[in-house]
C-alpha cells in the first residue's frame, strides 16, 4: 500500500461518511476509474449504509439508572461508614491513651519526679525486670557504686529554676529520700521462676540506705 | 452531533444529579453501541454501568469537571476493545448462528446475522471507527478525538473496514 494510495482511502472514507467536498469526490472518482482496489467502492458504501439501517431496527431499551444509583448510594454508605469507623477508632485510642496516662503512667511519672532522686538506678530499674538474677548482680556490682556515689554527692544539685544571687552559696540538693523499688514485682515473675527470688532480686537491687 | 461536548455540563448540579442526567440521556444509546461492539447484551449492560460509575467517581473527585457524551463513548470503546482483545487472545469465536443471540426476537431488521458477523470479523480499531461514525453518528473528526487519532486515520480505517466487510459478505443484494 503506497503512501499516495492512503490518501485515496482517506477520500473514500470521507465520501462514505458524507464529509467530502465536491473537489474531493471528483479527485477520488478519477482515481477509482483506473484502480482495481477502489473500483468496488460504491458497493462498499452501500454496506456501510446497512449499519445505519440496522440501528433503526433496534428496539432494546435497557435501563441501568436504578442499578447505577444503587451503586452510588452503596459507595456513599461505605464512605460514611468508613468515616464513622475511623472517628470511632480515633476516639477509642484517645480515651485509652488518656486513661493510661491518668491511671498509670502519669501517676508513676509524677511520683518519680517528686520522690526519688534521679539516679541511674531509677531510670534503669524498669528495664531490668526481665533480666536474670545473675545479670542483676553483675550490673549492680559494676555500675551501682559509681552511680550512687554521683547521686549522693553534695556537689550534685537538682535543677533549680529560682535565680541564685551572685555570691550566694551554692544550694545543695536535699538528702535523697529512702529508695522504694518501683511496683514492678509482678513483672519480674515468669513461669518457672520462683516469685520469691524475683522479689529478692528487686529488693537486692535497692540501693544501700 | 452538535452538543457532544457540552452534555452534562450544568456545573450547578452535584455529581449525583449530573450522573442521573447523563444516565437518563445516554443509557439506551450507549448500551446499544456496546452491544453492537461486543455482541453480548449482558456484557453491554455491565460495561454501560461501569462507564457511568467511572463518570460518577470522576465527577465526585472534581465536580466542576466538564464531562461530555464523547467521554462516555471513549470509555465504553476502551472497555469494549479490551474485552474483545482478551477474547481474541483466548481464541474464542462466536459461531455464525449465535452471532445474533445478543439481539431480541423483535429486532429482526436489526439482527442481520451477516452484517453482525461481518462487523465481528473487523479488527477492534476498524470496528470502533465504523461504529463511532456510522452507528453512533460522530464525524470522523469527533471520532478521532474520542480515539486519540487523526480524522484521516479514521477515514482510512472506515475505508479498509468497508473493504473487509465486502470480502466477508460479498456483493450486497
Ligand atoms: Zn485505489
Amino acid at each position: 500500500m503506497t503512501r499516495s494510495h492512503a490518501r485515496y482511502e482517506s477520500l473514500a472514507g470521507a465520501i462514505a461518511l458524507g464529509e467530502a467536498t465536491q473537489t474531493e469526490r471528483e479527485e477520488f472518482a478519477q482515481h477509482a476509474d483506473g484502480c482495481a482496489l477502489c473500483s468496488g467502492f460504491p458497493a462498499e458504501r452501500e454496506l456501510l449504509r446497512t449499519v445505519e439501517t440496522a440501528r433503526e431496527g433496534e428496539t432494546w431499551r435497557p435501563s441501568v439508572d436504578r442499578i447505577i444509583l444503587e451503586r452510588i448510594h452503596d459507595t456513599q454508605k461505605q464512605r460514611s461508614r468508613f468515616t464513622v469507623g475511623a472517628l470511632g477508632w480515633a476516639a477509642a485510642i484517645s480515651i485509652a491513651v488518656n486513661v493510661a496516662f491518668v491511671t498509670g503512667f502519669a501517676g508513676r511519672l509524677d511520683g518519680a519526679l517528686r520522690g526519688a532522686p534521679e539516679t541511674t538506678a531509677d531510670v534503669a530499674a524498669p528495664h531490668f525486670v526481665r533480666l536474670s538474677p545473675e545479670t542483676f548482680a553483675t550490673i549492680r556490682r559494676r555500675s551501682l557504686p559509681r552511680a550512687f556515689a554521683i547521686a549522693q554527692s553534695p556537689h550534685v544539685a537538682k535543677h533549680d529554676r529560682t535565680h541564685r544571687l551572685p555570691g550566694a552559696p551554692l544550694r545543695v540538693a536535699p538528702a535523697a529520700p529512702a529508695f522504694e523499688p518501683p511496683d514492678l514485682l509482678a513483672g519480674l515473675y515468669e513461669p518457672g521462676n520462683d516469685p520469691n527470688s524475683a522479689r529478692n532480686v528487686a529488693i537486692e537491687f535497692a540501693p544501700p540506705r | 452531533m452538535q452538543n457532544v461536548y457540552v452534555l452534562g455540563l450544568d456545573r450547578a448540579l452535584d455529581a449525583e444529579a449530573r450522573i442521573e442526567r447523563l444516565v437518563c440521556e445516554h443509557q439506551t444509546k450507549l448500551a446499544r453501541y456496546v452491544r453492537r461492539f461486543v455482541n453480548d447484551a449482558d456484557l453491554a449492560l455491565d460495561v454501560t454501568q461501569d462507564v457511568f460509575f467511572a463518570a460518577y467517581k470522576m465527577l465526585r473527585a472534581d465536580p466542576s469537571r466538564p464531562l461530555s457524551a464523547g467521554w462516555l463513548y471513549k470509555t465504553a470503546t476502551n472497555h469494549s476493545i479490551t474485552y474483545l482483545r482478551k477474547k481474541r487472545r483466548r481464541g474464542e469465536t462466536l459461531p455464525l448462528e449465535d452471532v445474533g443471540c445478543a439481539f431480541r426476537t423483535d429486532e429482526h431488521s436489526a439482527t442481520s446475522l451477516d452484517l453482525q458477523n461481518a462487523l465481528a470479523g473487523l479488527g477492534e480499531e476498524q470496528l470502533a471507527c465504523v461504529l463511532l461514525t456510522t452507528y453512533a453518528g460522530y464525524s470522523s473528526a469527533e471520532a478521532a478525538l474520542i480515539l486519540g487519532t487523526t480524522a484521516d486515520a479514521v477515514r482510512q480505517r472506515v475505508c479498509r473496514a468497508m473493504r473487509a466487510m465486502r470480502k466477508t459478505l460479498g456483493e450486497p443484494a
